[in-house]
C-alpha cells in the first residue's frame, strides 16, 4: 500500500515539473524571437558601416597605386567612389544625420582628390608605359652605339664624331631618370621636364648629324653599312619616346597634381575612417531605444530559464539515486559470480540490498551445498596421494643408484681406452724420439769438425790482420810526412802572395817605368791563387787519407780483438758439443725403458677393458627388471594427477583440506625416466645434459 | 763577256768582307777600384791601392815601456825604427794570446809610420767602383775604421780606411794611460 502511494504521488510531480519546464521554455522562444527580429536590423547598418570603412581604404589604396599607370586600378577607383557614395545615402535614409554629415565632410576632401587622379589617369597610363618601354629598350640602344663607337675608333673620323656617339650613352640613362622623376611628380618634376625635353631633342639632332653629316658639329657623316644600321636599330627603338616628347614634358603640371592628390587622400582617409568609425555607438544606441527595458527582458526571459533549469535538476537528482543503488545489488552479485566461475567456493553475497536480496540467497546456498560435495570426495584421495608418494621415493633411488653405477661404469671405459690410445702414442713417440737423438748425434759430431776447421781459419785471420795493421801505421806516418809537406807550401804560397804585393807597390811607385813590374806581379798574383787553390785542396784531402787511416788502424784492432773472443767462443763451443753427446746417448737409454713400460700399460689397459664389458651386461640386466615396476607407477601416478589438477579448480574453505600437492605429484614424472636402459654414448648425453630438461 | 779585273776584286772583297772575324770590341774604360785584400784579427779587409808602403815579415821588436798594449814595440827596418803595433789588440780592444802573426802592413803616411800585424794575406784585388756598397753592416770593432766594401766569392770585404785610422785620436796617441801597465806588451 506504501509503495502504491510512493508511486503515485511520484508520477504527479513528474507531470507538474514537465508542464513547468515547456512553460518557462515558451517564455524564453518568444523572448529570443523579439530580441532576433530587433537585432537583424542593427545588423544591416553595422555592415553598411564596415562597408564603407572597406571602401574609404579601398580608395587610398587606389590612389597609392595609381602611380604605377595600371588602367585597372583607375577603374576600380571609379567603382569605389560610386559605391561609398550609395552606402552613405542609405545611411542618411535611415536617421544618423548628425554622423553622416561628419562622414561628408571628410569625404568630400577625398572625393575631390580621387576625380583629381582620375583626370590625370589617361597620362599617367600612357608615361608609364613608355618609362616602361624606355627601361627595356635602354641596354639595347647603348649596345648599338657601343657598337657604332667601337666602328668609329677604327675609322678616320673627327673626335667631336666619336664623343657625339659616345654622348648618347648616358643621354640614354638621363632621359631614362628624368622620365620617373616626371611620373613621381615632385619638386623637381619641372627641372626633369626641361632635362628631359632638351636631352631628348639632343639624341634626334646627334643621331641626324651621325646619318647626314653636320659641318655646325662637327660631326662626319657615318660611312660605315654596320654603324648606319645600327644607329636605324636605335632610332627605331627610341621611337616610343621621340614621337611623345611634347606629351611627356607637358604632363608635368598635371602628374604634380596628381601627387598632390594622392597625398591629400593619404591624409584625408584617415580622419574618413575615424567618422565611419562613429557610426557604430549611433547604431548601438540606436537598437537598444527599439527593445524593451531590462526589468522585461529579465521577466520574459531570465526567470523562467532559471526555474526550467531547477526543476530540471530536481528531477535528474532523483532518478540518478534509484539507479546507484541497483546498479550497486548487481556489481556485488556479479563479483560473487566471477570468483565462483574461478572455482573460489568461500565467497559470500551480500543480502540488504531489497532488489538483489532473493538473488543473493539463492547463490548462497548453492555455493553452501559444493562445498560439502567436494569435501567428501577429497578425504580418500588424500590417503591414496600419501602412499604412492612414497613408492615413487623408494623407486627414485633405486633409479638414483643404478644411473650412478653406468656412470662409473662409462668413465672407466673411457679411461682405459684413453690409457691404451696414450700408450700406442708414447711407443710411436719413444721411436721418433730415438731416430732424432741419432741425427742429433750425427749433427754433434759434424759441428766438432766445424769447429776445428773455424779455429784454424780465425788464427789465420787474426796474423793477416796484424800484417795489414803494421801496414796502415806506415801508411800514417807517410800520411803526416805529406802534410807538413803541403803546409810549408802553404806558407811559401803566403810569403810568394807577400812578394807579389810588395812588387805591385813598387811598380806603382816607380810609375810609368814600373808597368812592366806591375803585370809581372799581376801573373804572380794570378798563379797565386790557383796555387793557393790547389794547396787548399790538397791539404784537405789528405787531412781526409789521415783520418780514414786512423778509422782503418780502428778498426783493423777491433778485428783483432773479434777473432780472439771467437777463438774463445769455439773453445767453449767445442766442449758443450762433447757434453751434448754423452746426454744424447743417455737420452737413447730412457727412450728405450720408457717404450717396454707402454707395452705394457697397454695390455693391462686392453684387460680392464673386458672386465667393463661384463659389468655393463649384468647392470643392463637390472635395469630391465626395474623397468616392469616402473611402468605401473607411472600409469597411477598420470591417473592421480589429473584427479588433482581437476579437484584444485575448486576452493572450499581455509582448512586446505581440499588443495592438492601438486608439485609433489609433478616431481613423481621423473622416476620414469630410469625405466630406460642406457647405452654408452647415450649416457654421455645424458650427463652433459641438465636433469629438469629430460623427458619421458 | 768576261769578268774585268776590277769586278774580281769587288768580288774578293766582299768576299772576304762575308767569311771575316768581327773585330773585338774595346772594353769601355770602367773605373776599377785596385787594392789589396787582408785580414786583421780574423777580418777580411781591403787596403787600397796606394794606402800600403809594404808587407813584411813581422821582424823581432824590442819592447817600450809606457805605452798601449796594442804596441808591441820598435824594430830595425831599411836603416831605421820601425813602431809595431798589434792588430788584435788594436782593433778588438783587448788582450791577444793566439798564434804568432808572421806578416805586418807597413803604413807611411805624414805623422804616422808603423807596422800592424796581419792575421792572414791573400792577394791583390779589383773591383768596378759601381759595385763599392756602402751600407752593408760591418764588425763592430773595425765599423768606425772602415768605408764600405765589395763582395767577393760570397764574404763582404770592408775597405780599411788608412786616413781614418791615422786621424784617430787614440791610435796616433801611443802612450799608457792610467789602467795599462808600462812593463811593455807582447803579441803571443
Amino acid at each position: 500500500m506504501t509503495k502504491t502511494l510512493k508511486s503515485g504521488a511520484s508520477s504527479f510531480w513528474m507531470v507538474v515539473m514537465t508542464l513547468g519546464i515547456l512553460g518557462c521554455l515558451g517564455g524564453v522562444a518568444y523572448t529570443f524571437f523579439m530580441v532576433q527580429q530587433e537585432a537583424g536590423q542593427e545588423g544591416e547598418y553595422r555592415l553598411a558601416a564596415d562597408d564603407m570603412r572597406l571602401l574609404s581604404q579601398q580608395v587610398a589604396v587606389n590612389a597609392r597605386e595609381s602611380v604605377y599607370g595600371d588602367e585597372a586600378t583607375f577603374a576600380e577607383l571609379s567603382g569605389n567612389l560610386e559605391k561609398f557614395q550609395w552606402q552613405l545615402q542609405t545611411l542618411e535614409a535611415v536617421g544618423f544625420q548628425s554622423e553622416v554629415a561628419s562622414i561628408e565632410a571628410s569625404w568630400a576632401r577625398v572625393n575631390e582628390s580621387a576625380r583629381t587622379l582620375l583626370d590625370a589617369g589617361a597620362r599617367l597610363v600612357f608615361i608609364n608605359d613608355v618609362s616602361a618601354q624606355l627601361e627595356r629598350n635602354i641596354k639595347p640602344i647603348q649596345s648599338e652605339f657601343a657598337t657604332v663607337v667601337d666602328i668609329l675608333r677604327d675609322e678616320q673620323v673627327s673626335s667631336e664624331t666619336i664623343v657625339a656617339a659616345q654622348k648618347i650613352l648616358w643621354l640614354t640613362e638621363r632621359i631614362a631618370r628624368n622620365i620617373d622623376k616626371i611620373l613621381a611628380g615632385g619638386s623637381e618634376s619641372q627641372m626633369a621636364a626641361d632635362e628631359f625635353r632638351t636631352d631628348a631633342a639632343d639624341f634626334v639632332r646627334i643621331v641626324d648629324a651621325l646619318n647626314n653629316g653636320s659641318s655646325l658639329m662637327g660631326v662626319d657623316k657615318l660611312t660605315d653599312a654596320d654603324a648606319i644600321d645600327a644607329i636605324e636599330t636605335a632610332a627605331g627603338l627610341f621611337s616610343v619616346v621621340s614621337a611623345s616628347i611634347e606629351q611627356i614634358a607637358g604632363a608635368s603640371e598635371e602628374l604634380r597634381q596628381a601627387a598632390i592628390a594622392r597625398e591629400s587622400i593619404a591624409v584625408s582617409s584617415v580622419a574618413l575612417s575615424d567618422d565611419i568609425s562613429a557610426l557604430v555607438p549611433a547604431i548601438d544606441k540606436l537598437t537598444l531605444t527599439r527593445l524593451y527595458d531590462r526589468g522585461t527582458l529579465m521577466a520574459l526571459f531570465g526567470a523562467p530559464g532559471v526555474l526550467a533549469v531547477g526543476l530540471l535538476v530536481l528531477m535528474y537528482r532523483g532518478q540518478r539515486r534509484r539507479v546507484v543503488y541497483t546498479e550497486q545489488g548487481v556489481a556485488e552479485i556479479n563479483s560473487a559470480l566471477v570468483k565462483i566461475a574461478e572455482g573460489d567456493l568461500t565467497v559470500q553475497v551480500p543480502e540488504e540490498n531489497t532488489v538483489t536480496q532473493e538473488i543473493a540467497r539463492e547463490i548462497n546456498a548453492s555455493t553452501q551445498r559444493q562445498r560439502e560435495l567436494i569435501r567428501n570426495i577429497l578425504t580418500p584421495f588424500e590417503i591414496s596421494s600419501e602412499g604412492i608418494t612414497k613408492i615413487g621415493v623408494t623407486a627414485e633411488g633405486q633409479v638414483e643408484k643404478g644411473r650412478e653405477l653406468t656412470r662409473s661404469v662409462v668413465e672407466s671405459t673411457t679411461a682405459a681406452t684413453e690409457m691404451v690410445r696414450t700408450s700406442e702414442e708414447i711407443k710411436s713417440s719413444t721411436v721418433e724420439a730415438a731416430r732424432t737423438s741419432e741425427r742429433n748425434r750425427q749433427r754433434v759430431a759434424q759441428g766438432y769438425e766445424l769447429t776445428k776447421d773455424m779455429s784454424k781459419a780465425s788464427a789465420n785471420v787474426r796474423e793477416s790482420v796484424q800484417e795489414t795493421s803494421k801496414s796502415a801505421k806506415r801508411q800514417g806516418e807517410l800520411i803526416q810526412s805529406v802534410t807538413a809537406a803541403a803546409e810549408y807550401i802553404q806558407a811559401l804560397n803566403t810569403k810568394i802572395s807577400v812578394v807579389a804585393i810588395n812588387t805591385r807597390i813598387e811598380a806603382e811607385k816607380a810609375g810609368e817605368h814600373g808597368r812592366p813590374f806591375l803585370g809581372i806581379a799581376e801573373a804572380i798574383g794570378d798563379l797565386l791563387r790557383e796555387a793557393e787553390e790547389e794547396g787548399r785542396k790538397i791539404i784537405s784531402e789528405v787531412r781526409m787519407l789521415q783520418n780514414l787511416s786512423a778509422d782503418n788502424l780502428s778498426s783493423m784492432e777491433n778485428t783483432v780483438g773479434t777473432v780472439v773472443t771467437i777463438l774463445e767462443y769455439i773453445d767453449r763451443l767445442d766442449s758443450s758439443l762433447e757434453e751434448i753427446n754423452a746426454g744424447s746417448s743417455a737420452i737413447t737409454q730412457i727412450i728405450n725403458s720408457v717404450d717396454d713400460a707402454a707395452g705394457q700399460s697397454a695390455n693391462t689397459a686392453q684387460h680392464m677393458n673386458a672386465s667393463m664389458d661384463q659389468i655393463r651386461e649384468r647392470n643392463l640386466d637390472i635395469s630391465q627388471y626395474s623397468e616392469s615396476t616402473q611402468v605401473g607407477v607411472a600409469s597411477l601416478k598420470s591417473s592421480m594427477q589429473d584427479v588433482a589438477e581437476n579437484l584444485r579448480q575448486f576452493k572450499i574453505g581455509r582448512d586446505g583440506a581440499g588443495e592438492m600437492k601438486v608439485p609433489e605429484l609433478r616431481d613423481l614424472r621423473k622416476i620414469q625416466q630410469a625405466t630406460r636402459v642406457y647405452r654408452e654414448e647415450e649416457m654421455q648425453a645424458l650427463e652433459e645434459a641438465t636433469e629438469t630438461q629430460a623427458s619421458v | 763577256m768576261s769578268v774585268t779585273a776590277l769586278e774580281t776584286l769587288h768580288l774578293l772583297e766582299r768576299s772576304y768582307a762575308f767569311d771575316a772575324v768581327a773585330p773585338p770590341v774595346a772594353d769601355s774604360e770602367a773605373m776599377r777600384w785596385v787594392g789589396t785584400s787582408l785580414s786583421i784579427a780574423g777580418v777580411s779587409l781591403l787596403v787600397g791601392e796606394g794606402e800600403l808602403q809594404e808587407i813584411i815579415e813581422t821582424p823581432p821588436v824590442t819592447i817600450i815601456p809606457g805605452t798601449k798594449p796594442w804596441v808591441l814595440g820598435v824594430a830595425a827596418f831599411k836603416g831605421g825604427l820601425l813602431p809595431i803595433l798589434s792588430g788584435d789588440v788594436l782593433f778588438r780592444q783587448r788582450p791577444y794570446s793566439g798564434r804568432a802573426r808572421d806578416y805586418c802592413m807597413v803604413i807611411n803616411r805624414p805623422g804616422m809610420c808603423c807596422g800592424i800585424t796581419l792575421s792572414a794575406i791573400q792577394c791583390d784585388l779589383k773591383f768596378p767602383i759601381e759595385q763599392r756598397d756602402m751600407s752593408h753592416p760591418v764588425d763592430a770593432d773595425f765599423a768606425r775604421f772602415c768605408l764600405g766594401g765589395f763582395k767577393h766569392e760570397g764574404r763582404f770585404l770592408a775597405v780599411l780606411d788608412i786616413e781614418k785610422l791615422v786621424a784617430d785620436e787614440d791610435v796616433s796617441d801611443a802612450a799608457a794611460s792610467e789602467i795599462f801597465s808600462s812593463k811593455g806588451n807582447s803579441d803571443d
